[in-house]
């Protein structure tokens, strides 16, 4: 018993000394091969940036006066093209919602004139062969729906300047925005000719699915299923995305369930509004459980 | 009775308030298909003169990590509308949301002294209104692209969950000069391909760099006695050392994931043997004896189960055993040879080299052989290595009559692309991410 110690004294000094032996030699560290250390502090816990007060309806044209007074006195101003641009293009964004009436004007002449028919479910989860009908029917309720101030020649020309430019930057954006577009076109349809109950359910997926990023890759991802509870206003947007009590508990424990679940209330706040939810309704749809099932893609040998 | 009856009558009312409230609206939202998510990573802010040009190298080396890792899509600086010109508040959240950006890096350099430089960043959720992330990270000026390595490693980590990998390094085998007459030199580089050194000459022949799970030493085999040895090297210092001297060859060296132990192939006599060699003794332990070949051994990151492959059935195959050798079992049973498995360190897969109808394939597994999916196919890819949070793997492909290359590609099987490294190489190694 009294022999322990010095034995694992001397057995430690031996297989240290061992080791340095072994591992030893002269320490020249060549220059470039240094690893140089990075010093890092975590601020996000002591210092985030002031945020306004909670604003649940984004105004674009109204940036908080908390924002104004930096960028006057900000220290770096040298290139000078950065003031103009926000103003800018703020302009177009505007536009959007008071171009249509013009839009639908023109669209009749494009698209063939096909009296609008009822749709069923089934015709609108085949989305391509309605389009063209649907545009323009659905944009002609818009303007019934909530007649706008007539939009100016620039505010127009502003529009289809943005949006061509926005177009040839970057299609893919492109196509999806249009696409969603498409899909809330083809739901006032549905909702003016009756087909409520089932169809704006499948609006609100379909809205949600194109803004949700599945965790791709993640251990296990097709155990990642999050429940969010969206409470909506009556004008159909979304004022609160949280998750359910049992996807809150598996994200605090989960990195990998903790991002998953980023993701599905990213998705929902991006979808920011479901403006085409029946008002008269809005009593079921006030509060609705959204699920989120990441699905692994069909694996294909590749060739 | 009573008790029983009270207790039913709770129940009945605790399944009628659980059913009205139930009664909302629920959807479900099943998606498999994949798209990166929309970052905008503009110019950093710079405070002193000296902290030009790294606002802008910084801000474009972190870009470029996180396009190649297929998971993001950095958004072209000329669509920006707003120039925030202060770190210290909230960016207007819609003028990043009418370009559709989900993510926002801002970051601020500041020239500290003549040598150093601070660097303040900060990961906005454009859509949820708020921070995501802050750091401030200080280094020499020309050490640099770690600063942005770490900052792309921590957007990773907070938007997948997922540790990042882009600071790290890659050993390889840099190949030049004709095949007849072929130089092979070791070689280093960051995983981004910039910074490549040659850590060792070029006369004598070199394979299979193996990394120190998280030291910077790596084991290699070398040809330099006249026959293929394992040898250690310290990168920093450039000292290397033969591991022993045993009978027959040893090859394929592997380290335990705690750095004690290094795994290898003995052939003595054409029969090849999985062993372990102990770092502090200094000794040899068989763990396989089968009369055919075992070789490419690889451990769990738990250390207890080792992967190696086996001809011991017939065709080489996929073989798990315990760490002191017992339990061997059989894990892949499909046609075509598998060989070179390499444990993922995240623990739940096993990627492999699988040849089969004249062509060559990395693919993945499940550690018990499930669920076997091909990655890549051509007419020659090989020997997978994991990147430090097992997201990504390299590995070499030669076309027929052409030179190797390293590629990398997603363990989903997205993202294949060619590794920049300068010219011809092979054998890649990625090491563990840098402190």
């Amino acid at each position: 018993m009294k022999l322990g110690l010095p034995i694992s004294v001397v057995l430690h000094v031996a297989f240290i000394g061992g080791t340095a032996l072994h591992w030893g030699g002269e320490v020249v560290v060549k220059d470039e091969l240094r690893i140089i250390p990075v010093e890092i502090v975590n601020i996000s816990d002591i210092s985030s940036a002031p945020r306004p007060a909670p604003v649940p309806t984004p105004k674009p044209d109204a940036p908080e006066p908390i924002e104004e007074a930096p960028i006057e006195e900000a220290p770096i101003e040298e290139e000078p093209i950065e003031e103009a641009p926000p103003v800018q293009n703020v302009e177009p964004d505007v536009g959007v919602d008071d171009a249509p009436p013009e839009l639908a004007k023109i669209a009749p002449v494009v698209a063939e004139s096909d009296s609008p028919k009822p749709f069923t479910t089934s015709e609108l989860n085949t989305e391509t062969e309605t389009v063209t009908e649907t545009v323009t029917a659905a944009v002609e309720e818009n303007v019934t729906a909530k007649p706008k101030k007539p939009a100016s020649l620039e505010d127009l020309f502003g529009l289809t300047q943005s949006t061509t430019q926005d177009y040839a930057e970057n299609n893919e954006s492109g196509l999806s925005r249009t696409q969603s577009e498409k899909n809330r076109e083809q739901i006032d349809m549905a909702a003016r000719e009756g087909e409520l109950s089932t169809s704006y359910e499948d609006a609100v997926m379909r809205r949600v699915y194109n803004q949700w990023q599945i965790p791709a890759g993640a251990p296990d991802m097709e155990s990642l299923v999050v429940t969010v509870v969206v409470d909506l206003s009556s004008e159909g947007r979304v004022t609160s995305a949280r998750l359910s009590k049992d996807s809150a508990s598996k994200a605090a424990s989960d990195p990998f369930y903790n991002s998953a679940a980023n993701s599905a209330i990213r998705a929902v706040n991006k979808a920011e509004t479901f403006e085409f939810l029946p008002y008269d309704q809005y009593a079921k749809w006030q509060s609705m459980t959204l699920t989120f099932y990441p699905k692994n893609a069909p694996s294909s040998v590749p060739t | 009775m009573i008790r029983t009856f009270l207790f039913a009558c709770i129940l009945a009312l605790s399944v009628a308030i659980n059913s009205s409230a139930s009664a909302q609206i629920s959807i479900d939202i099943t998606k498999s298909e994949i798209e990166p998510t929309r970052i905008a990573i503009p110019e950093f802010l710079r405070q002193g003169a000296g902290a030009s040009p790294y606002n802008k190298d910084i801000a474009d080396v972190i870009s470029a990590d996180l396009e190649r890792s297929g998971l993001f899509e950095p958004l072209n600086r000329s669509a920006f509308v707003e120039t925030q010109t202060s770190l210290d508040f909230e960016p207007v959240w819609q003028s990043w949301r009418v370009i559709d950006a989900e993510v926002l890096v801002s970051g601020r350099v500041v020239e500290q002294d003549a040598n150093t430089i601070t660097v303040e960043y900060r990961l906005w959720d454009v859509f949820g209104n708020r921070q995501l992330d802050a750091a401030r990270l200080r280094t020499p000026k020309e050490n640099w692209r770690r600063i942005a390595h770490k900052i792309s490693d921590r957007i990773y980590n907070a938007l997948t969950g997922e540790k990042g990998y882009f600071d790290s390094r890659i050993v390889y085998i840099s190949e030049d000069g004709p095949k007849t007459e072929r130089r092979k030199r070791l070689a280093i580089m960051d995983q981004d391909g910039a910074n490549q050194i040659y850590l060792v000459g070029g006369s004598d022949l070199v394979l299979t760099p193996r990394f120190h799970p998280n030291k910077q030493r790596i084991a290699f085999l070398s040809y330099e006695t006249g026959r293929p040895e394992v040898f250690l090297m310290d990168i920093a210092t450039g000292n290397r050392e033969r591991l022993g001297r045993f009978d027959g060859m040893t090859t394929s060296p592997q380290f335990s994931p705690d750095g004690k132990n290094l795994l290898m192939t003995r052939m003595v006599r054409g029969n090849s043997d999985v062993f372990s060699y102990n770092a502090a003794s200094g000794k040899l332990k068989a763990l396989t004896k089968s009369p055919g070949i075992d070789t490419s051994p690889s451990y769990s990151p738990d250390g207890r189960k080792i992967v190696f492959n086996s001809s011991r059935g017939g065709k080489p195959q996929i073989y798990v055993m315990n760490a002191d050798g017992s339990g061997v079992k059989r894990i892949s049973f499909g046609s075509g040879r598998y060989t070179a498995p390499s444990w993922s360190p995240r623990g739940d897969k096993i990627a492999f080299t699988k040849s089969e109808g004249g062509k060559f394939h990395i693919g993945v597994m499940d550690v018990d052989g499930s669920n076997e999916r091909l990655l890549t196919g051509s007419y020659l890819d090989e020997g997978p290595t994991w990147s430090p949070n097992g997201r990504v793997l390299l590995f070499t492909r030669e076309t027929r009559g052409g030179q190797p290359y390293v590629w990398s590609v997603d363990l989903t099987g997205r993202n294949l692309r060619k590794v920049e490294t300068g010219g011809s190489a092979s054998d890649p190694a990625w090491g563990p991410t840098l402190k």
